[in-house]
């Protein structure tokens, strides 16, 4: 559950090494577009430099996703580590008051585990997304260290047709399922939250009921009784716990 | 108005499934969009930029163009939707939180009763900036599925014969001015309105932390009291 941190820099490292990677292809495809149209389409040495670049394209932004999706479950993992904490401290303070005041604790909310298989399938998607945006990638390459003059001459039924056919075509749909991933992982916070939300409702229900039956019990009652400060205040210098005073 | 917001919060799960239904629906889309790519591309580079408006060839091409100008946005709007989910959900954590410490200060003293922490601006804007945000998302899908009749009437022409020959000032050119023009804007406010919603999850993020804070020091000062 504590390994969120670890979740996190990855996401970060991998969105690291992915703009490092675009500002490369960035400095190639600066040069490719800086020869002429003429030596682009025949040239052997500018076509292998527009294979990199070209199957580049396909790959690196899922790799991006994956660095968003890492981050997105780190973002999961503390939630739920929220959840839990809420759930020990509740088991906490029930332990600490007299037997007669406790109430059952609240049981392990179901949106929990779903949220765990979401982020799962989510980080499934993403990584289903990467390779498959790789195995693209690489037939991107082959096919574009051909010079755009043969592709231009390829006849109907060649591999180079079927190759670019199936290259452009994987690119529509691998981003929509990158997108897809993102969105089921989004769904595992919004589960993360809903474990927050089961957990505090519970807590808003039983612990006036605690405090009523601690009142009842002998001594209580003139603990609670008796003048205190009067109000809070919002104090906007100071910093963290120093924001709300007495007044 | 506050009553509403509280009724519309409570569905935020419901909001999160609508969101995944869209980016679902955006991908399955595209499968539809690759097939007609795959089919246009499979023929040869004279076949295809020669073709006549209404064969099978042009009509694929039209259709996987249309379908790369709306799924975008479709996505984009899922994806929004998700994150007015979790704006949503931080919004009911807020109530609860302040809810549960209004009850159980109501059974302190009176004098020790702080009530709930006073609403500050944050506590109206951010509902406010996540309907921007939604609201831009939604225009910026509306507006990509306003364009489907242009890119459709726009590629359902002979390459060869009618796009590249195309004169400055004719209505093919004007429309391909127009759909790029708008992709631009529509790429725009997909950003702007994601960026609303992440706006939005920080400020109710503040909110729940003051809450917190509030609560953390009305325990203090009932504790030092009562229980010295």
């Amino acid at each position: 559950m504590r390994h969120f941190i670890y979740l996190l820099l990855t996401g970060l490292l991998i969105m690291a090494v992915s703009a490092a990677i675009g500002v490369e292809n960035a400095f190639r495809t600066s040069s490719y577009f800086a020869a002429d149209q003429l030596m682009r389409d025949t040239s052997p040495e500018l076509a292998r430099l527009r294979s990199g670049i070209e199957s580049t394209d396909i790959w690196l932004p899922h790799l991006s996703f994956l660095g968003l999706a890492f981050i997105l479950m780190a973002f999961a993992a503390v939630l739920a580590a929220v959840g839990e904490r809420l759930q020990r401290l509740g088991a906490e303070v029930m332990a600490g008051v007299p037997r007669r005041a406790r109430f059952p604790l609240a049981r392990r909310p179901e949106s929990l585990p779903l949220m765990w298989v979401l982020a799962g399938i989510g980080m499934l998607f993403t990584t289903a997304s990467l390779l498959a945006s790789l195995f693209i990638g690489s037939t991107a390459y082959s096919l574009f260290l051909n010079p755009q003059v043969r592709l231009d001459a390829a006849p109907p039924g060649s591999t180079l047709l079927l190759e670019l056919a199936r290259v452009r075509a994987a690119a529509m749909w691998l981003q929509a399922s990158s997108f897809l991933g993102l969105a089921v992982l989004l769904l595992a916070v919004v589960q993360g939250l809903a474990a927050i939300i089961f957990t505090l409702r519970y807590q808003r229900v039983v612990m006036p009921m605690v405090v009523d039956k601690l009142t009842g019990l002998p001594g209580m009652a003139e603990a609670m009784a008796g003048d205190g400060p009067s109000r809070l205040h919002w104090s906007s210098s100071g910093r963290g716990d120093e924001l709300w005073k007495l007044s | 108005m506050e009553a509403i917001l509280k009724s519309l919060m409570v569905r935020y799960r419901w909001v999160a499934y609508l969101g995944l239904g869209l980016a679902m629906t955006s991908f399955l889309a595209t499968l539809f969009g690759a097939r007609a790519r795959a089919t246009y591309l499979a023929a040869d580079k004279v076949t295809r930029e020669t073709a006549a408006a209404g064969s099978s060839l042009i009509d694929a091409n039209a259709r996987a163009e249309s379908i790369s100008a709306w799924t975008p946005a479709i996505a984009f709007l899922g994806l929004g939707l998700l994150l007015v989910a979790i704006v949503m959900a931080l919004g009911l954590i807020h109530n609860n939180l302040r809810e549960s410490g209004a009850v159980v200060m109501a059974r302190w003293p009176s004098r020790l009763n702080f009530g709930v922490p006073s609403e500050s601006l944050v506590a109206w804007l951010f509902p406010l900036t996540a309907l921007i945000g939604l609201l831009a998302l939604l225009a910026a899908s509306v507006w990509a599925f306003s364009l489907i009749p242009s890119v459709t009437s726009y590629w359902n022409h002979s390459i060869t014969y009618e796009l590249e020959p195309a004169k400055p000032g004719s209505v093919l050119l004007d429309q391909l001015g127009r759909i790029q023009g708008t992709l631009y804007w529509i790429a725009l406010l997909r950003f702007l309105g994601l960026g609303l919603l992440f706006a939005s999850i920080a400020m109710a993020l503040v909110l729940v932390i003051r809450t917190l804070q509030f609560q953390e020091v009305a325990l203090l000062v009932f504790l030092k009291t009562r229980l010295r």
